[in-house]
C-alpha cells in the first residue's frame, strides 16, 4: 500500500512536471502451454519458445504487420510444457502468439543444412480479457518459422 | 603500385568515374536506398536518430527525407564522381521499414538515364496473399527501369530455405531479373538473427534449384553485429560451385565499422584469390549520410590496388559485371 | 574536465579577496560580471545570446559573500530546452583572473519525438574570465566547461489479474559542454560577446561544434 502511494506520488509529481520520459503499457498473462510433438518425428530434445504480439502497430498502415518477438526460451531438458508469467507490450501491439519447435539434434539452430527436419507449430492466445491462458501446441510443422505458420 | 588515382568529384560540373593509371572507369553504384522518413518503424527511427550527430538528431525526419530524395541521391552520385545507381524498394515493416515500389518507380521517373531499380515484394502476409504479392511484384518488374527483385530476410523475416517462398525466385529467373539478397546480420531493431535468415549456406537449396535465376549475395554475409566477416567463406564458395552466383562488398567496409580498411580489404581480397573477379558487383549501401557514397567508392578502389587487381579487374567490379549481369547498358565516359 | 574543477578549487582556496565584491563598486563592467560570473551584492547582467545550434537567456544578481542567483533558460533549435536556476560562488576574484562555480538545478525536454528526453537535469558548471583593458575591462575572453547528468524516468504499467501496477525506472545520460568566446565591454552597462560552444550532447553520441552572438545588459541601478 505503502509502495503503491509512493509509486501514486512520484507518478502524479512526474506529470505534473510533464516530465515522464517514455510511457509504456504491458499486458499480464498468466500462460499454461503443452506441446505434443507429432508423432511422425521424434521425441527428443529441447523445445524452443517464441512468443509473439500477434499483430504490430495494429491500425493496419504501411507499418502494420503480423508477429513481433517478444521473448524467447529454451524449456528445460525433456520439458514439454511451460507455465509462467508473459508481459505483452501493448504499447507494441496487440495479442499474443506463441510459437515452439523441437531440437532434436540439440544444435540450436531449426534445421540447419543437412541436419533431420525438425517439427514446429503455432498458436494464437484467443481471449486475454482474463489475464490467463491455457494452450497446447502441437508441434508438426518441419522446419518452418513463426512466419510461415502465421497468420 | 605506383599508379595515379584521381577521383571524378571536384569543382564545377561533375566528372563520372575513376581515373586509374590514365584509364577512366565508369562506375555504377548497385545498392542505395531512397525513401521517407514516415516510412520507417519507430524504433528504427530512434535507432537512426541515434546515430546522427548533434544537433541534427533534434529533427532527423528532415534530414533523412533530404539525403533519401531523388536530388539527395543525385547529389551524393555527383560528389563521388557516380553516374548510374540501383535503387532498392523495400517491405520490412518489422525492421528498416518500407520504400514501395511505386515510390522507386517515382525516382525512375525522376531521373531515367541515372537510375536502375530493384522491385520488392510483402512477405508478411504470404499464407494467405502470396500470389497477390507476386503478382504485384510482377507487374512491378513490368517498368522498364525495374530490373531485378531486392529481398532480405533478415529483415523481411522469412528463412532463406523456405521452399514456400520459392515462387520469388521462380518468377525473378522467368523474367532474367536478377535477386540481389543481403545476407549476414544486420543491426536494425527487429531484425532476425537466426541463422536460417542471415546464413548464406541456407540459400543453397533456392540456388541449385533455379540454375536460371541470378542470385546476388549482398554483404557476403558479413556479421553486422559483431563486426566481422562470419559468411564471406560461405558465400565463395557459393560463387565457385554455382555461376548463377554473383557477390557484392557493401556497407562491410564502411569507415565507422572498418575504421581501418582491413575487413574490406580481406574480402576483396579473397574473392580475387578464388578467381571470382567476374563475380563481383560493387555496391555501398549508401547513402546513409552525406559523403558515405563517395568515400566508400574510394575505400573500395583502395581496398583492390591494396590486393593487387589489375585496372581491368577494377573495370569488372565497378561497371562491367554490372552491365553483363543487369543486360543494361552503362553510360559510356 | 575533472581536473579543471578541481583547478578551479585550488585557485580558489588560494584566497580570493572576498571582500573585493563585498566592497564598494570597483567599477567592474556588467560584461565581466555576466562572462566570468560572480557579482558584487545588488549587481545584476543579463546575457542573450543567439548561434547555432543554441540560444540562451542568462540572468544573475549577487547577493553577497560572493554568491549569485542564477537562472538560465537554453534551447537548441527550438526543440531542445533547458530552463534552470542555481546559485553561482566566484572562487577567484583577482585582476585578471575571475572563476565561478555554478551549480544548476534544471529540466531537460527535447520535443524530437524519435529522441524524447524529459527529466531532471542538473548541471556543474566553472566560468573563467580574464578581463583586461583599462577603466571597464574591456576585452574578456572567457572559457566555460560544465557537466549536465539528465535522470530520464520511463513509466511502465502492468495491467494483470490483480489491477494495475505502476513501475519506474531510470535512465541517464550525460552532456558535457565548453565554449569559448571573447566578450568585449562597451560601457559599464552593456557588452558583446562571440565564441564557440563546444558542446558534447548525450555522450556518446556525435555533436557539432556551435558558435553564437551575445549581448550582455546590467548593472543599472546598483
Amino acid at each position: 500500500m505503502r509502495r503503491a502511494l509512493a509509486s501514486l506520488a512520484l507518478g502524479g509529481l512526474l506529470l505534473a512536471c510533464g516530465c515522464v520520459n517514455e510511457s509504456y503499457r504491458w499486458l499480464e498473462v498468466d500462460l499454461r502451454a503443452d506441446f505434443a510433438v507429432d508423432p511422425a518425428f521424434e521425441d527428443g530434445g529441447n523445445v524452443h519458445v517464441q512468443t509473439h504480439l500477434a499483430v504490430t502497430n495494429p491500425g493496419g498502415g504501411v507499418l502494420s504487420h503480423p508477429l513481433g518477438e517478444i521473448d524467447r526460451f529454451e524449456l528445460l531438458e525433456g520439458a514439454r510444457s511451460f507455465e509462467g508469467r508473459v508481459e505483452v507490450p501493448l504499447h507494441r501491439g496487440e495479442g499474443l502468439v506463441v510459437y515452439a519447435w523441437l531440437d532434436l539434434d540439440g544444435d540450436g539452430l531449426l534445421c540447419a543444412p543437412g541436419a533431420e527436419p525438425e517439427p514446429a507449430g503455432i498458436a494464437e492466445v484467443e481471449d486475454l480479457s482474463r489475464f490467463e491462458a491455457r494452450l497446447t501446441l502441437e508441434l508438426s510443422e518441419p522446419c518452418r518459422g513463426p512466419e510461415a505458420l502465421y497468420p | 603500385m605506383t599508379a595515379a588515382l584521381v577521383f571524378g568529384a571536384a569543382c564545377g560540373p561533375p566528372e563520372y568515374g575513376v581515373l586509374i593509371d590514365g584509364r577512366r572507369i565508369p562506375v555504377v553504384d548497385m545498392h542505395l536506398h531512397p525513401g521517407e522518413w514516415h516510412g520507417v518503424p519507430a524504433a528504427t527511427q530512434a535507432f537512426l536518430a541515434g546515430r546522427f550527430p548533434f544537433p541534427f538528431n533534434t529533427n532527423p525526419g528532415d534530414l533523412a527525407d533530404g539525403i533519401l530524395s531523388a536530388e539527395g541521391i543525385l547529389e551524393e552520385l555527383d560528389d563521388a564522381g557516380i553516374h548510374g545507381a540501383l535503387l532498392y524498394a523495400v517491405y520490412a515493416p518489422r525492421t528498416v521499414g518500407v520504400a514501395t515500389n511505386e515510390l522507386v518507380e517515382g525516382y525512375l521517373d525522376h531521373a531515367p538515364s541515372r537510375f536502375w531499380g530493384l522491385a520488392s515484394l510483402r512477405v508478411d502476409q504470404w499464407r494467405d496473399a502470396s500470389q497477390e504479392a507476386l503478382d504485384d511484384l510482377e507487374a512491378a518488374l513490368a517498368h522498364p527501369g525495374m530490373i531485378g527483385v531486392k529481398l532480405a530476410h533478415a529483415h523481411m523475416h522469412f528463412r532463406m530455405d523456405d521452399p514456400a517462398y520459392f515462387g520469388i525466385y521462380e518468377l525473378a529467373g522467368r523474367m532474367q531479373k536478377p535477386v540481389y539478397l543481403h545476407t549476414g546480420t544486420s543491426p536494425f531493431p527487429g531484425t532476425s538473427r537466426d541463422a536460417a535468415y542471415t546464413d548464406p549456406v541456407y540459400l543453397e537449396g533456392a540456388i541449385e534449384a533455379y540454375p536460371d535465376t541470378v542470385f546476388i549475395l549482398g554483404h557476403l554475409g558479413f556479421d553486422f553485429i559483431e563486426r566481422e566477416h562470419r559468411g564471406l567463406e560461405t558465400c565463395i564458395d557459393l560463387a565457385s560451385r554455382f555461376e548463377n552466383v554473383y557477390l557484392e562488398p557493401s556497407a562491410l567496409g564502411s569507415p565507422s565499422g572498418d575504421p581501418n580498411g582491413a575487413q574490406l580489404r580481406e574480402a576483396m581480397r579473397r574473392m580475387r584469390e578464388a578467381g571470382l573477379v567476374d563475380r563481383i558487383i560493387y555496391g555501398s549501401d549508401g547513402p546513409q549520410s552525406p559523403g558515405f557514397v563517395a568515400e566508400y567508392l574510394e575505400r573500395t578502389v583502395e581496398a583492390m590496388r591494396d590486393t593487387g587487381y589489375e585496372v581491368d579487374e577494377i573495370e569488372m567490379v565497378l561497371s562491367g559485371n554490372f552491365e553483363r549481369v543487369f543486360g543494361v547498358e552503362v553510360a559510356q565516359l | 574536465m575533472k581536473a579543471l574543477l578541481v583547478g578551479a578549487w585550488a585557485l580558489a582556496s588560494l584566497g580570493p579577496p572576498a571582500g573585493a565584491i563585498e566592497g564598494p563598486d570597483l567599477g567592474e563592467s556588467s560584461t565581466v560580471q555576466a562572462a566570468g560570473g560572480g557579482a558584487p551584492r545588488g549587481d545584476w547582467a543579463l546575457e542573450l545570446s543567439a548561434g547555432f545550434p543554441w540560444q540562451r537567456l542568462r540572468g544573475q544578481v549577487g547577493v553577497g559573500r560572493g554568491f549569485t542567483v542564477v537562472g538560465e533558460f537554453e534551447t537548441a533549435l527550438g526543440r531542445r530546452f533547458w530552463p534552470a536556476a542555481g546559485v553561482g560562488y566566484r572562487m577567484a576574484d583577482h585582476a585578471h583572473l575571475r572563476i565561478t562555480g555554478e551549480a544548476m538545478l534544471g529540466w531537460l525536454v527535447q520535443t524530437t519525438p524519435e529522441l524524447r528526453k524529459r527529466g531532471f537535469a542538473p548541471m556543474l558548471r566553472v566560468r573563467v574570465a580574464s578581463p583586461w583593458g583599462r577603466r571597464v575591462n574591456r576585452w574578456i575572453p572567457h572559457l566555460e566547461l560544465g557537466m549536465r547528468p539528465a535522470i530520464l524516468m520511463d513509466r511502465s504499467v502492468y495491467v494483470g489479474a490483480r489491477g494495475e501496477r505502476t513501475q519506474w525506472t531510470a535512465r541517464s545520460n550525460l552532456t558535457l559542454w565548453g565554449s569559448l568566446g571573447l566578450a568585449v565591454a562597451i560601457n559599464e552597462h552593456v557588452g558583446v560577446d562571440i565564441g564557440i560552444d563546444l558542446p558534447w550532447v548525450d555522450v556518446p553520441a556525435i555533436s557539432i561544434p556551435g558558435f553564437h552572438v551575445g549581448l550582455y545588459l546590467g548593472g543599472w541601478g546598483r
